[in-house]
């Protein structure tokens, strides 16, 4: 019940009890005044009486006395009126049926009891005493007047009863007013979103909880403010080129890492080298400024490349760049290139630099291989070098061989698709432990699929076609269709975090099997959480938030694996809320040795606690990354340190 | 003014009823408080009552009419005053103790202190009579106790126009119109005996002896 409607109840049941109360004592209070004027009226009566009676009564007359009295009698309200004589001998008695009228309750005489008192009067005519008169009161009459008083004063009490409850309703309402604000404002902090209570409430209480309240928002939001500020500075002191904005070389080669290496595992695509060749003439001859202003350009063009492309773009030294074009085939990737090579030469002349400006190009494209940088830029300087040597104004674009044992792209896909059609799903789990205390936070599952002859397909073989050829969602469809076929033999009560990819989260349909395949009972017996890379969720994050929210509504919660990578990552937590967030694996690694990424690291820690979010680290290997992690107050850690994957639930 | 009288009535009751407005119960320090309020002879008048009723009460079984003569002369002799000169208000029933301090009263007083001095010496209360004549001599309104030594009977007329005690029958000059003793009628109530007279002045006159009774 709210406060408003708590108070309304409490007083109007005060006001109703206070009312009772006054009526009662009203009517007690007009009890005894009739019952007082009942008593007077027996005695004037008497008295009136007994002094006619003396006056006629010479003679004795008898039946004088009675027509006296029966006079009296029919008009007045009396029980009873006798004349007794000097031996007290009843003469005459006339008597009124005690049963009382029916214009009244019988409760009434029962809460406020009347009774009819007798009188008496001397009755002498001269000196001669007579005997005496007795009058007894009928308080039937007398009810009757208690209970229109009654009625009437009931009425009253009752409209003023009711006025009363309807200014008490107005009045309360203008007080409490500032506490539906209030409830607002708190509701709103509890979902991180740190706001304010603008007006001022006059109640002294009030006015101190929302200046409270107001001041911790804003130290939080304040706190918050600072920290993603300072991961951000971080963040652009270790891995931002200042000239022209681009990731620098430890900038690049950690989100290659992130989000090739970790993220997907096997890569398909172009890995290209741009260099400006004769740099150090250019700036001899226009000097470094205008040097400065051909880099900048240059970062520009690759950098829109790489936008178009959905690839990555970074400076890897003084005149060299680099650039990534995945999931397209050999021939897009040359024609980005090739378009690329054309603009930068254009905007070097727009620069109106005299010096003609050599841009070299050399890459590499990789077909379905494990992602290691220094191979594949390996490859790609030596096109390069045969770029510089052979003078041309095109890009050198050579293959990566690819490893012994691969069959062909084709039947691959094949085997793929019916592995999937077919459900042939294996499940391995790895467990992710919580900081400090080690308790079991969630078991990770992660889906293998199983070809025609029953042999477990690598996920470095499976996972970049799949991308590739749009299968994500008949995956993760067919890996979480199998989750929740085991999830009936799994602990009540246990966490399951599955993978999702980004394109599944995109896909309606998608949702709309979830929906029906997240049954009550399944949401109730088990905790699901969909896990969901940052690079995805980035990409398209409207559908990230309707994905969050849909799952929401079945019970499940959502979070945020390879996370801190990219410079939005702490204004996602914020938008987003995630159950928690998984660090990329390229941090955990690096935390060790490297103090950059420690203190970058530790401010993200920090500012997703002030919202509540806990950060798990993974990939985490020794005892020692353990003590680190936890010195940083990281929520919990998956890894070999807690296990390796093994087969979940298997029959 | 009915309540008031109803919680004398339960006073009285508490008393035992009888002994308000006796001589007994006169102390002394009501004595000092009408010194105070009429002066130094209202000892001397107070005592000499008390006394009086003291000494009457000691002679074994007097004859009733020799009692009614003796109370009725010894009574006598307070002056006579009117309530608006005496007391400054009209209609004043005085109790018998400050009729003899002050040695003053009207007709109603006289027959008060009568009343209750023969109360005290015996005489049952049923006897008693406080009757309003009107007295044809002096054509105005007046009071005189009546003695029934039978209910039947012709009653005596104690007066203070004359010391004598004489039967009703032989006073001409009187008219009686009303009499009443509220000591005899009590109104049934259920539980409670009081005399809720509507006889304002009776209950007025009952409330102070019950005052005094208390000093």
């Amino acid at each position: 019940m709210t406060l408003a409607r708590q108070l309304i109840s409490a007083i109007s049941l005060v006001f109703l009890v206070m009312l009772i109360g006054v009526e009662a004592i009203y009517l007690r209070g007009a009890q005894t005044h009739l019952q007082d004027q009942l008593e007077s009226h027996a005695q004037d009566a008497a008295t009136s009486i007994g002094l006619s009676l003396g006056i006629l009564l010479v003679r004795g007359d008898n039946a004088l006395a009675e027509t006296v009295i029966n006079a009296a009698f029919d008009r007045g309200h009396y029980a009873r009126i006798e004349f007794v004589n000097r031996t007290g001998e009843v003469l005459v008695s006339k008597t009124l049926s005690p049963r009382l009228g029916e214009n009244y309750p019988q409760w009434l005489v029962e809460l406020f009891p009347l009774e009819g008192p007798t009188a008496e009067s001397l009755v002498s005519t001269g000196w001669q005493q007579m005997g005496r008169v007795r009058v007894t009161s009928h308080p039937g009459y007398a009810y009757a007047q208690l209970w229109d008083v009654a009625r009437s004063t009931l009425l009253l009490l009752i409209l003023i009863y009711a006025v009363a409850l309807v200014a008490l309703r107005l009045i309360l309402k203008g007080i409490l007013r500032p506490l539906s604000a209030i409830e607002a404002a708190a509701q709103a902090i509890s979902r991180r979103d740190f706001v304010t209570v603008d007006e001022r409430p006059s109640t002294r209480e009030l006015a101190r909880v929302v200046a409270a309240m107001n001041s911790l928002s804003r130290k939080v939001r304040e706190a918050l403010e600072v920290e993603t500020a300072r991961a951000a500075a971080l963040r652009e002191a270790a891995y931002v080129d200042p000239v022209g904005g681009l990731l620098n070389r430890r900038g690049f080669g950690e989100t290659f890492e992130s989000r090739y290496e970790h993220e997907r595992e096997f890569f398909t695509g172009a890995v290209a080298l741009i260099q400006v060749s004769n740099l150090a003439q250019v700036n001899e001859a226009h000097g470094q400024a205008r040097g400065d202003e051909l880099v900048t350009s240059i970062g520009d063009g690759v950098r829109e490349v790489a936008r178009d492309a959905d690839g990555l773009a970074g400076r890897w030294g003084g005149a060299m760049f680099v650039l990534v074009v995945p999931d397209a085939d050999v021939g897009v990737a040359t024609q980005r290139l090739e378009a690329l090579q054309r603009r930068v030469r254009s905007s070097a002349a727009e620069l109106g630099l005299e010096t003609e400006v050599d841009i070299s190009v050399g890459a590499v494209f990789v077909e379905g291989d494990r992602p290691v940088l220094e191979e594949f830029l390996a490859a790609a300087e030596e096109a390069l070098k045969q770029a510089i040597e052979l003078r041309v104004d095109t890009p050198q674009v050579r293959r990566l061989r690819l490893e012994a044992g691969q069959s062909g792209t084709q039947e691959q896909l094949k085997i793929l698709r019916a592995a999937i059609a077919a459900g042939q799903i294996h499940l391995v789990g790895q467990r992710a432990f919580a900081l400090p205390g080690a308790e079991v936070l969630h078991t990770e599952i992660m889906g293998r699929l199983i070809d025609t002859s029953g042999r477990q397909i690598p996920a470095a073989e499976f996972m970049p076609l799949v991308t590739r050829h749009e299968l994500s969602a008949q995956f993760d469809r067919a890996v979480v269709g199998r989750v929740f076929e085991r999830a009936s033999r799994a602990d009540a009560g246990a966490t399951i975090a599955v993978n999702l990819s980004a394109r599944s989260i995109a896909d309606d349909a998608f949702g709309d099997w979830l929906g029906g395949a997240l049954t009550r009972d399944l949401a109730r017996r088990v905790r699901l959480v969909f896990e969901i890379g940052e690079y995805g969720v980035l990409q398209d994050e409207a559908a990230a938030q309707r994905f969050a929210e849909r799952v929401a509504k079945l019970g499940a919660r959502f979070a945020i694996d390879h996370f801190g990578v990219h410079r939005d990552s702490l204004a996602l937590l914020r938008r987003l809320g995630p159950a928690y967030v998984k660090l990329s694996a390229v941090y955990t690694r690096k935390l060790a040795d490297d103090i950059g990424t420690r203190f970058f690291v530790e401010s993200v820690v920090r500012a997703a606690r002030q919202l509540d979010v806990p950060v798990i680290a993974q990939s985490v290997e020794d005892e020692g990354t353990l003590a680190t992690l936890r010195a940083l107050g990281f929520g919990g850690y998956q890894g070999f340190a807690g296990g390796r994957p093994s087969p979940w639930l298997p029959e | 003014m009915l309540l008031a009288a109803l919680a004398v009535g339960l006073g009285v009751c508490a008393q035992g009823i009888g002994e308000l407005g006796f001589t007994s119960r006169v102390s002394e320090r009501l004595i000092e408080e009408y010194v105070k309020r009429h002066g130094e002879p209202a000892r001397t008048h107070l005592e000499s009552w008390k006394r009086y009723a003291r000494d009457l009460k000691s002679q074994a079984a007097p004859r009733d009419i020799a009692l009614l003569i003796q109370v009725n002369r010894y009574l006598n002799r307070i002056e006579f005053v009117d309530d608006i000169k005496h007391w400054g208000v009209l209609d004043y029933w005085a109790t018998p103790a400050e009729s003899v301090a002050s040695n003053g009263g009207d007709c109603e007083d006289f027959t008060i202190a009568k009343y209750f001095l023969l109360k005290e010496m015996g005489v049952p209360t049923a006897r008693l009579r406080l009757t309003y004549v009107k007295a044809v001599k002096l054509g105005q309104a007046h009071m005189v106790l009546a003695y029934y030594a039978s209910p039947a009977d012709d009653p005596l007329v104690l007066d203070n126009l004359e010391d004598a005690v004489r039967p009703a029958s032989m006073r001409t000059d009187l008219v009686p119109v009303y009499s009443f003793n509220d000591e005899e009628l009590w109104v049934e109530m259920k539980g409670r005996i009081g005399s809720p007279t509507q006889i304002r002045n009776w209950s007025a006159l009952l409330a102070r002896l019950e005052r005094e009774s208390r000093t």
